[in-house]
């Protein structure tokens, strides 16, 4: 049910077995995941039921380094979180995904692809999308690779009639959290268990404002959250705003003093790449359009490369004939072959967009700005920049598909002098990312390298858990959706296991 | 929706002017096979073509 914070008093106290907050794909899926099990879920949402300017403007923050997107436009602070921004690719990472970038120790995950792989089903079924992602070898070090797409599910569309009806999930709107309490290491705050093997700190209760009217107009309340167990699922952005602010707050002692919240934080860059020609029925589209191709993982461990997808998009016939005439001129009986297969519809023209990993880097970064926002919570402050070794990536997997499509007989390429020439800019726009917010709480099994452990615990603290991308310690090309609901599902099984 | 100014202006490692070719040497090291492009040829026009397309 949806519960009127706004008429809450100051000081209210607010009670749950786990407290989730944020109802983005990562927040709701756990929540509901929860409450269908039976457990007593508070979820608590910054943003309110419809989109409000000055509900989005407390996103407001400063980038460093190469240009980004606005930081208050490429994230939905609302009901249903930046599901409604998503354009519905669905891919699970892929299993050397997982093994991490090779000579990059920082990008290996703890957890394998066989530890997520028992939720690609339900996670397919949230999403509205097939669950089966066949690939076909189209070459040695080539692979023809698919997504599947969702409609795309709008979290709080599809979720918002069960939230009203739901008894067990209540759900505040409008209230952002902006503290957290630790206790004395006991559950409830009484001592005992104080010095349990895991020895760690335990959050008692949450601080939460809720606003009244647009901006606060009206007023602001500040309550409090006392639960057991609290999931951080704010946004690949805000989840390590919130833990920095937080820890910030109880004077830096509430995580492990090792800074590496913010860290780690990941994009995906993507671009045009190329034009080609393509023999339709090799290149498969005849099946789907657009396809997908990458490089073999044993391609990529082979020769130090971190994963990149390349998204074939078709043109028109007009960009065929003048693609296949200057063909003709440099290699007449391919350019006769081509010109013969267009007017049969058996070759055409394409754009080859590709989207690729970013190595992690702890220089890209999510770190609290100077501004303090209306809440007093200081803006954040993004610093991200593409490294060299994008360029390398990007540019090495290029050429080798473009070798592999003439190799096949696929196609013809002719990449981009960007891709041979780093001194060129990128070709399509400043900005070449995809509102892809990765990392910045990663995953790691060593509390030195890593905010939160396999089980998505936060080192260090006892009860409280971190949902969503910014666990993920390195990102492959697949768009993160699909990955958040797995992993959210997966905390929902450790959390409370269904019966 | 998309960044202005506020974020900075162009930086890095694409900053117009600057000419390396280090990356696509690099890149071309990676190819294997045959020698760099195995019997694969970068044509003068861009163009990747199959040395039996010539």
């Amino acid at each position: 049910m949806f519960v009127a914070a706004d008429a809450f008093e100051d000081g209210h106290v607010e009670r749950a077995r786990t407290c989730v907050f944020g109802s983005g794909p990562a927040g709701l899926t756990l929540a509901r995941t929860l409450a269908e099990r039976g457990e007593d879920v508070l979820m608590i949402e910054a943003g309110g039921a419809e989109w409000e300017y000055e509900s989005q403007e407390l996103y407001q923050g400063q980038v460093v380094g190469d240009p980004y997107f606005l930081l208050e436009d490429c994230r939905l602070r609302v009901f249903g979180g930046t599901s409604g921004h998503w354009g519905g690719y669905c891919r699970p990472l892929d299993a050397h995904d997982m093994a991490g970038i090779p000579g990059n120790p920082a990008s290996r995950w703890p957890i394998g692809v066989g530890d997520l792989q028992p939720y690609l089903a339900e996670a397919s079924d949230i999403l509205e999308s097939p669950g089966e992602f066949p690939e076909q070898q189209a070459g040695p070090d080539l692979v023809r690779t698919m997504y599947n797409y969702s409609p795309p599910v709008r979290f709080g569309d599809k979720y918002r009639d069960y939230c009203e009806t739901s008894d067990r999930l209540r759900v505040c709107l409008n209230s952002a959290l902006v503290n957290m309490v630790p206790g004395d290491g006991s559950a409830d705050g009484s001592g005992e268990g104080a010095g349990d093997a895991s020895g760690g700190t335990r959050i008692r209760a949450a601080e939460i404002v809720t606003e009244r009217g647009p901006g606060g107009a009206e007023g602001r309340i500040r309550w409090t959250v006392e639960a057991e167990r609290f999931v951080v699922c704010l946004g690949g952005i805000e989840n390590s705003r919130m833990l920095l602010w937080i820890n910030e707050q109880n004077n830096r002692a509430l995580l492990p003093d090792n800074d590496i919240v913010g860290r780690y934080w990941m994009e995906h860059p993507n671009d045009s790449v190329g034009e080609a020609v393509l023999f339709a029925d090799r290149a498969g589209l005849f099946v789907e359009r657009p396809t997908h191709f990458t490089l073999s993982g044993s391609y990529q461990q082979g020769h130090d490369l971190p994963n990149a997808v390349f998204e074939i998009n078709e043109e028109s016939y007009t960009k065929a004939k003048r693609l296949a005439a200057d063909i003709l001129c440099i290699a007449p009986p391919l350019g006769r072959r081509l010109l013969d297969g267009i007017d049969k519809k058996l070759v055409c023209a394409a754009r080859i967009r590709s989207q690729w990993e970013q190595a992690p880097d702890p220089e890209n970064r999510v770190v609290l700005g100077d501004t303090p926002d209306r809440l007093g919570i200081p803006q954040v402050e993004l610093h991200w920049r593409n490294a060299p070794s994008e360029r390398r990536t990007i540019a090495a997997s290029t050429i080798a598909l473009a070798r592999t499509f003439a190799e096949q007989d696929i196609g013809r390429v002719k990449p981009f002098d960007w891709i041979l020439d780093d001194g060129l800019p990128f070709p399509d726009d400043d900005v070449i990312a995809s509102y892809h917010h990765m990392g910045g709480t990663r995953m790691s099994a060593d509390p030195a390298e890593g905010v939160v452990d396999p089980d998505l615990k936060v080192h260090g603290v006892e009860n409280l858990y971190v949902g969503g991308s910014s666990v993920f310690p390195s990102a492959g090309y697949a768009n993160p959706t699909l990955t958040i609901v797995q992993l959210a599902l997966r905390l929902a099984d450790h959390l409370r296991p269904a019966a | 929706m998309r960044a202005t100014g506020k974020t900075g202006g162009r930086t890095g490692f694409w900053r117009p002017g600057r000419r390396s070719f280090l990356t696509g040497a690099a890149a071309l090291a990676l190819l294997g096979g045959r020698g760099l492009w195995g019997r694969v040829v970068r044509h003068r026009s861009g163009w990747v073509l199959h040395e039996r397309d010539l």
